[in-house]
């Protein structure tokens, strides 16, 4: 159980508390969700530290890291393929108290917007000022207080999609892509402990190599290994990940979505 | 740390620890209606509150958390005393039942109603996507919302809610408020979890880790030094008295094959022990300092290894008949283990425990093999609904008890009062009269409140140790230790002539029984008995075979084993009329039961006892079927847009029963009060489903007065007559037949005694709206028939009472269409279009059947495509949460989605009318599947049907 909660006066002080071996509390989503089993004894409450704001500065999309995935889904100013990953969490309950920043630092392999990230070439600012794409942030598995996600503008078409039982059920596969001209990100969840991209088929699709649904479903399905998930095999896993990644990626080509 | 908040509009200092849990700070500060249902995973929504203008999950805050921040719960909403908008649209709408969640439900439209003052479907599903409702599915929250939305504005404001029935009548048939809907929609405390008075203890049970293992040694010493542990139980210390979890009527159908804690485990999650201590930390602590040593053994976890010769033997007993036992009984005795104690059957039902075989029952009618000798086609098929189903009820199973003196007072949330008096009261071998069972409101049985699960442990600890003690599963123990539907694997083989007249039908149904023989002959049984019956042939027989094994336990759902064998039978009768080159509807016609048919079958399906034939006295299937048809215009194929969907429809028959006629029994006692008001004295144990309304309308009508004039007690074992339960859909029927013939009975004392008051014959009176009695020559009004009655000259307290029981048999069909859109290159389904048009014969409370037909086809949709325990190979559930096991929420509620009430005048039931809250479990499975063949082509002969298993079974796979 929690035996203290410190509320910082300022973003440094709580990296310092976190160096101190206490762990950051935003919406509480995770920490306070019992699966997740996190022995948390001294926790950084960071509502109020954080900035909650949606603005457009620029050529860039600044969200504060306390912006919940409501008022992203909510926000006629984001990318409607980020606005869609943010609402395919189930429960509106969870998504008024999740924020951007906690999902992207918890880096669930089935989160359904760092996907979209990857696609939309996302960075993130931490505490300590340093921006980097939230790939790297979420592939080297970091854990610096993120206090903003920049989304600079990209080019082409974006979509993204998911695989599940039911409405509520956790997914089997996430898939985010986006295709431009000369550019195109592969992203997908449930594949790999944490979201990936594949990079060769990204290349494929960039060079055309890979024009047919069939062709670029025949290029994951090769890429991809994913574990088996407690209600789905893993030869399913991988056929739908395919599936989901070929089919976007010919309908963001004709810019369907 | 001291914090402060601003609660429900008043400002708050609150002393607490930073991070103590909210959900449970709050009920510690006195809010009642902030609920858990699943202990932190903050998928159920019963932990919701609105906080700074947005609704929030409690159990996912700490109190550091909401320090300054204002919070509301629905206590809000009423706090001038008076049910807001929302709530009263919310109980006219019916989606008021159980309740457990229900004032999180009317927390969240109130904010939606404040961020959208006229929202649209879309937004009602986004506002409720994070409840979780199993009683009344989602659909009536829709109406919910159009009526609130009114009622903003004006407060009186009404439409039709749901179709009315027999306009001669007053209350019957209308929609009427639900009596108990304001209290549950305020959140009051009506539960069992909110009677535990400050001081009682916390009762916490050891369970097992594995599937079958002896327990060769077990220290409690360590964990009984713990300060504030009241005492240990074990094997050691407990009565070793066998028993079934049963609820079932005396002498029970099923095998007494467990005591309180067992030497042997039989499934992860069994008792090993259990520890009363003061608060829950210590009792936790407690259980983590028992010392326990296992010989495990090899577990048997399919109906395959159960039946395998040489498998090893979960119950190797003493086997022991109370009547009829067999001549071979000594030779299956030889070799039995005493660890493994004993298996008592009250009479024979065809088990073998030493070959697993808890149950089996062969027998039919006519001659099957002359009946597909005669047949033109005939198939054979296997399906395999297996999956372990659960029935989750939002309010987890609890209990609290006391002592009163020498006597056991026990505040349960169950389907059974009287059983859990007489099966607790021959474990802790004391009489009845020593026991008061109380039963609470139930937030949800659905059939596994109807099992003695966790009441008879609590209650002998109380009574060993003299201290209240407050028990309640968490929901881990709720998959793992309760009571689940009994997985089967059934064959079906038909014969039909060319025409698709039907000659033979063979059922052979094997059922896994799990640990433990609760409803091991009927639920399988069941599953025939439910099925068959709605073909007319001349010739069926059945095999039924129930299998112990190490799985979760088992017991009654609702339906029994009904929906899986209505998904088998259907799907074979599907199945032949495609074989046959036949319209499904057209093979259902030429087979199908009629109004009048006699019913042969009957005669082997009893039940327990001998069966009779018996004529299907009323029977809607006729205008079920013409009306659904035309509602789905049968017969037109849709094309979708998309090339990779493809869109089928389908079409099944369902039915149900009334209650146990020969076996169920109900009594009621209605006393007239001093001002010529009533109260009503009901057995029957209303589960949410409005048995209680069901009840005082009866009640209301026949005494010709208002419903506001009549109150009701219910399902104390004290002060209420004796009612079997609440199962077997005898609620209405049964319990509700009992009321009215109180109420009858009391009608007729009341001529009586106001014959002589008003001096003229009691021929010459008559009663008339509202509550008195006209005779030829005076008036006199019930107020004054009291006053005389029960002054110092009266006659005394006229009192009514009523005893149901019968012979006759009811039966509810119904026939449910489904049109589906099944994704060919994801495997993703759709459904489209449900329409479920049900013949209850009278609706006594329309709006609430309605809610209990959509509540159990979405219970159905979620069995059919989504649930299921996941287990490892020793044993172990892996997904014991409800998010993970895969319940339906609003999300995946049909677009098209209705109810139709076909009436019939069913001659036995009480005004007409049969039972309606289980037989809609039997739709979903068999028309999803028929209507996936009709998209693409192939039989789902298997539970879950996935997208998975749809991509398999187009070979994508």
């Amino acid at each position: 159980m929690i035996q203290e909660a410190v509320k910082p006066a300022s973003l440094k002080e709580a990296a310092a508390l976190q160096k101190q071996g206490m762990m950051f509390l935003s919406g509480g989503t995770l920490i306070n969700w019992a699966p997740a089993q996190i022995k948390a004894e001294k926790v950084i409450l960071l509502e109020g530290l954080l900035s909650t704001g949606i603005e457009q500065k620029g050529d860039t999309l600044e969200i504060g890291a306390g912006a919940t995935l409501q008022s992203i889904a909510d926000s006629p100013a984001v990318p409607e393929v980020l606005r869609t990953g943010a609402g395919f969490i189930p429960s509106r309950i969870i998504r008024s108290m999740a924020t951007i920043g906690g999902n992207i630092a918890a880096n669930r392999t089935d989160s359904y917007i760092i996907p979209v990230l990857f696609a939309l070439q996302a960075k993130v600012e931490t505490a300590g000022g340093e921006i980097m794409d939230v790939y790297s942030y979420c592939t080297e598995e970091r854990s610096d207080l993120i206090v903003k996600v920049l989304l600079p503008r990209v080019d082409g078409s974006a979509a993204v999609d998911r695989a599940l039982r039911s409405s509520a059920a956790y997914p089997s596969a996430v898939t985010a892509v986006r295709v431009a001209d000369g550019d195109c990100v592969v992203a997908l969840g449930c594949a790999a402990p944490h979201a990936i991209r594949l990079k060769d088929v990204e290349q494929g699709i960039v060079s055309k190599s890979l024009v047919s649904e069939e062709d670029i479903f025949k290029a994951v399905y090769a890429a991809i290994n994913p574990p088996a998930g407690l209600k789905e095999t893993a030869e399913y896993k991988r056929y739908i990940e395919s599936t989901l990644i070929a089919h976007s990626a010919v309908q963001c080509r004709k810019g369907g979505k | 740390m001291k914090i402060t908040i601003v609660l429900n509009g008043t400002p708050r200092e609150v002393y607490t620890e930073p991070g103590e849990n909210v959900q449970k700070l709050l009920k510690r500060v006195g809010i009642n209606s902030v609920r858990n249902s699943d202990d932190g995973y903050a998928f159920a929504g019963s932990d919701a509150v609105w906080m700074d203008g947005r609704i929030v999950a409690s159990s996912l805050l700490i109190a550091a958390q909401i320090d300054g921040k204002e919070i509301r719960t629905v206590e809000y909403l009423s706090r001038d005393g008076v049910i807001s908008p929302v709530q009263s649209a919310m109980i006219d709408a019916g989606v008021v039942q159980s309740a457990y969640n229900i004032p999180a439900a009317a927390l969240i439209l109130d904010d939606l109603l404040t961020r959208i003052p006229n929202p649209g479907k879309e937004d009602i599903k986004d506002a409720l996507s994070g409840l979780f409702i199993r009683d009344s599915g989602y659909e009536q929250f829709f109406l919910a919302v159009k009526l609130a939305v009114k009622r903003k504005n004006d407060p009186e404001y009404t439409t039709k809610i749901a179709p009315e029935f027999d306009e001669n009548l007053r209350f019957i048939g209308k929609v009427k408020r639900k009596v108990d809907g304001a209290k549950l929609v305020r959140g009051e405390k009506v539960f069992v979890e909110d009677k535990v008075e400050p001081g009682s203890c916390i009762l916490k049970v050891l369970r097992s880790p594995h599937a079958s293992a002896y327990i060769t040694s077990i220290d409690t010493s360590a964990a009984k030094k713990i300060p504030g542990v009241i005492e240990v139980f074990t094997y050691k210390n407990t009565p070793e008295t066998w028993y079934t979890q049963a609820g079932q009527g005396f002498p029970e159908p099923s095998p007494y094959d467990r005591r309180l804690f067992g030497i042997k485990m039989n499934h992860v999650g069994d008792r090993v022990a259990a520890v009363v201590a003061e608060t829950e930390t210590i009792a936790e602590k407690a259980l983590q300092a028992i010392k326990v040593e296992y010989e495990v053994l090899k577990p048997v976890l399919s109906i395959e290894e159960a039946a395998v010769p040489g498998a090893p033997v979960i119950h190797n007993s003493e086997i022991i008949y109370v009547d009829g036992a067999p001549d071979d009984l000594a030779e299956q005795n030889r070799s039995f283990d005493p660890r493994d104690g004993k298996v008592i059957y009250q009479f024979p039902i065809g088990g073998d425990p030493h070959k697993n075989i808890a149950a089996s029952i062969t027998d039919g009618i006519g001659d099957v093999e002359k009946g597909f000798k005669e047949a033109d086609v005939v198939i054979e098929r296997e399906y395999e609904p297996a999956s372990t189903i659960q029935c989750t009820p939002l309010e987890m199973h609890t209990v609290y008890t006391k002592m009163d003196g020498e006597r056991l007072i026990m505040h349960c949330s169950t389907q059974v009062p009287f059983h859990v008096r007489r099966i607790t009261a021959a474990v802790l071998g004391i009489s009845e009269n020593r026991i008061q069972v109380i039963k609470e409101r139930v937030g949800g049985g659905y059939g596994s409140k109807q099992d003695i699960l966790l009441e008879e442990v609590c209650a002998y600890a109380t009574y060993k140790t003299g201290r209240s003690i407050f028990h309640q599963y968490s929901r881990k123990e709720e998959f793992e230790s309760c009571s689940t539907r009994k997985g089967m694997k059934i064959r079906v083989k038909l014969g039909a002539k060319k025409n698709g007249k039907l000659t033979a039908v063979y059922m052979d149904l094997r059922a896994n029984e799990g640990p433990y023989g609760a409803h091991a002959l009927t639920v399988p049984m069941n599953a025939c008995s439910k099925s068959l019956p709605l073909f007319l042939c001349d010739n069926f027989k059945f095999d039924v075979h129930a299998y112990y094994t190490n799985t979760a336990p088992t017991g009654a759902y609702q339906g029994y084993g009904a929906p899986k064998g209505s998904y088998a039978l259907q799907m074979a009768a599907a199945e032949l009329a495609d074989e046959l080159g036949m319209d499904p509807l057209d093979f259902l016609e030429l087979n199908r039961v009629h109004e009048g048919s006699m019913l042969e079958i009957l005669k082997c399906l009893g039940e327990g006892r001998e069966g009779v034939a018996a004529p299907a006295e009323s029977c809607g299937l006729g205008p079920a079927l013409e009306k659904g048809s035309k509602m789905m215009e049968w017969g037109k194929k849709p094309v979708s847009d998309d090339p990779d969907v493809k869109i089928g429809k389908g079409v099944v028959i369902i039915q149900q029963g009334s209650g146990l006629p020969g076996l169920d029994q109900s009594n009621a006692v209605i006393k007239m009060l001093g001002d010529g008001t009533f109260m009503l004295l009901s057995g029957g144990a209303d589960l949410g489903t409005g048995l209680d309304t069901v009840s005082v309308k009866m009640a209301a009508e026949v005494l010709a007065t208002e419903m506001s004039n009549v109150s009701i007690l219910s399902g104390d074992t004290d002060n209420t007559p004796f009612d079997t339960g609440a199962y077997a859909s005898s609620g209405t029927y049964f319990s509700g037949g009992a009321s009215m013939l109180a109420a009858q009975d009391l009608r007729k004392k009341i001529l009586s005694a106001a014959s002589l008051i008003m001096e003229e014959p009691a021929a010459d009176l008559s009663i008339e709206y509202p509550g008195k009695i006209v005779g030829k020559k005076s008036e006199l009004t019930y107020k004054e028939l009291a006053w005389n009655t029960q002054s110092g000259e009266g006659t005394g307290q006229l009192i009514g009472e009523g005893h149901f029981t019968t012979d006759d048999a009811s039966f509810p069909y119904g026939a449910h269409f489904a049109q589906v859109a099944v994704n060919t290159r994801t495997g993703a389904l759709k459904i489209q279009k449900y329409y479920a048009l049900m013949d209850a014969g009278m609706p006594i409370n329309p709006e609430l059947a309605q809610g209990q037909v959509f509540g159990a086809v979405m219970k159905s949709i979620g069995h059919t495509l989504y649930e299921g325990l996941v287990y490892d190979e020793k044993g172990h559930a892996l997904n014991t949460d409800l998010r993970g096991y895969g319940v339906p929420m609003i999300g995946d509620v049909p677009d098209d989605f209705k109810v139709e009430l076909i009436q019939t005048d069913d001659p036995y039931g009480p005004y007409g009318a049969k039972s309606i809250s289980e037989i809609s479990v039997n739709g979903a499975a068999p028309v999803i599947a028929n209507a996936i063949h009709d998209a693409v082509g192939v039989w789902m002969r298997k539970w879950p049907i996935t997208p998975e298993a749809v991509l398999r079974a187009l070979g994508k796979i």
